[in-house]
């Protein structure tokens, strides 16, 4: 049964994409059948695999509005393992659409659960939102992992976030969990507790508590259009989503 | 009439207690230790069970720990210490080193007492219980006993004091600003708690 993760959070720039493109490659090189779903419009995932929005046919938009089979969407990338469904600036469109069907909200999930091929991750970038689209792909998930920086603003966000997800489990009655936090663009003050000392105390154990280093290779990969570890698999940030990848398989291996 | 859940006030307290344990300065504890008795802080410091109390009529946080020995804090608002005590002996307090390392022990007890009123009194002997306080230094506290009242010096719980002094919030001593970073630390963990528990009761559900 695939294992579905959202990777969300409604503030943008906290690296969302840059988490879901290089932990989904991770899990790929780890020879874990995984397909990466970009669920934002503006189709940074997509770009961040090298599927530039000119040389595709058809994307996650033209699946949610029933034109195209979501099987006949998904797309081969550089990793044998690895699979896409790319998004465009269409699915404003197809969101609009969606919030307008009866039952829109849960088209993802059902699209995925009829997917004919068989994966053993699927990871899913949301908008920097709390709009329709982030909505239809946190109820599409079954865990949440949330990048975040650690400053009282983005702690604030991720507050909102969690309340939100816990209505959609009472609205829905969707058995969303959180998987995890990741610190992300962590500061260097000397003097200073780590912020992310003071998050990660307070979690339980079964919840992945990581820390992604500054990389300036992160950045630079994602406008190569790949993910870091097809760029330099011993730089910092390549390693420390080869680590997120392992916690998660081993993770998913003891439940 | 309740206006919130009695569990919501308790874990917030509880909160509040964890969070003072962390910023306490452990070096100037350890140094205060040593300075009373000849071993070095080694071992593991278990936090026992914390308070919120009265002390000479002024909000104070009480605070029990297990260091291979018993050892009792008390301390203001303004984190000055009121009381010191060990297993061992029931003495006045020696001063902790917060600040100035020049001034002898005894001239910082004497200046703080001469500034401080909370210090002036010296506090009532702590009775003995057998049963909890022993002779030997290295003795651990029955864990069964983890619960066991500790004898007060002077103390008494706030749900008394709130009781027989509503007003004991009215007019609340002098104490320094906080500073930039306490303040900024403070809304950090308060709010890094609220995310903690979110995510404990959307994962338990």
């Amino acid at each position: 049964m695939s294992r579905i993760i959202g990777i969300t959070n409604q503030k943008g720039g906290t690296g969302k994409t840059t988490t879901a493109v290089n932990l989904a490659a991770s899990l790929a090189v780890f020879e874990r059948q995984t397909l990466l779903i970009d669920c934002d419009p503006q189709g940074n995932a997509s770009s961040g695999l090298g599927a530039g929005r000119h040389c595709l046919r058809h994307g996650l938009s033209d699946a949610l509005m029933g034109r195209v089979e979501m099987g006949n969407v998904i797309v081969t990338t550089e990793l044998d393992c690895l699979r896409l469904i790319p998004a465009n600036f269409r699915l404003h469109r197809a969101a609009a659409r969606l919030s307008a069907a009866p039952d829109g909200h849960r088209r993802l999930r059902r699209l995925i659960e009829a997917l004919p091929q068989r994966f053993d991750y699927i990871i899913l970038d949301s908008p920097p939102s709390l709009g329709l689209m982030a909505i239809v792909a946190i109820l599409a998930s079954d865990w949440l992992l949330i990048p975040t920086q650690c400053r009282m603003f983005a702690f604030e966000g991720v507050r909102h976030l969690l309340m939100q997800v816990s209505n959609l489990h009472k609205r829905y009655g969707r058995d969303i969990r959180i998987a995890g936090l990741l610190s992300t663009m962590p500061e260097e003050r000397p003097g200073h507790r780590p912020a992310a000392e003071r998050l990660f105390r307070g979690l339980k154990e079964d919840v992945i508590q990581m820390e992604i280093p500054r990389d300036p290779l992160l950045g630079d990969a994602a406008d190569s259009g790949m993910p870091a570890l097809l760029c330099d698999i011993h730089s910092p940030g390549a390693r420390a989503y080869m680590r997120l990848a392992a916690a998660l398989i081993r993770r998913n291996q003891l439940t | 009439m309740r206006i919130t859940a009695a569990d919501s006030i308790q874990s917030r307290e509880k909160e509040l207690l964890l969070n003072i344990i962390d910023d306490l300065d452990w070096q100037a504890i350890e140094r205060a230790l040593a300075r009373k008795l000849p071993l070095g802080l080694r071992h593991a410091i278990t936090s026992k069970r914390g308070d919120i109390v009265v002390y000479a009529d002024r909000v104070a946080y009480a605070f029990n720990f297990d260091v291979n020995l018993n050892l009792r804090l008390i301390f203001d608002r303004t984190g000055r210490l009121l009381e010191f005590k060990t297993a061992q002996a029931s003495e006045a307090p020696p001063p902790l080193d917060v600040g100035d390392d020049s001034r002898s022990p005894a001239a910082e007890k004497k200046a703080a007492a001469a500034e401080d009123p909370l210090l002036r009194t010296a506090p009532e002997q702590v009775p003995q219980d057998p049963k909890i306080w022993t002779d030997d230094p290295f003795a651990t506290v029955d864990r069964d006993r983890e619960d066991a009242e500790i004898p007060s010096a002077g103390t008494r719980s706030l749900e008394d004091a709130l009781r027989n002094d509503p007003d004991i919030f009215e007019e609340p001593p002098h104490f320094p600003a906080d500073d930039l970073e306490t303040n900024r630390r403070r809304k950090m963990s308060r709010t890094v708690s609220e995310l903690s528990s979110l995510i404990e009761s959307i994962n338990g559900k």
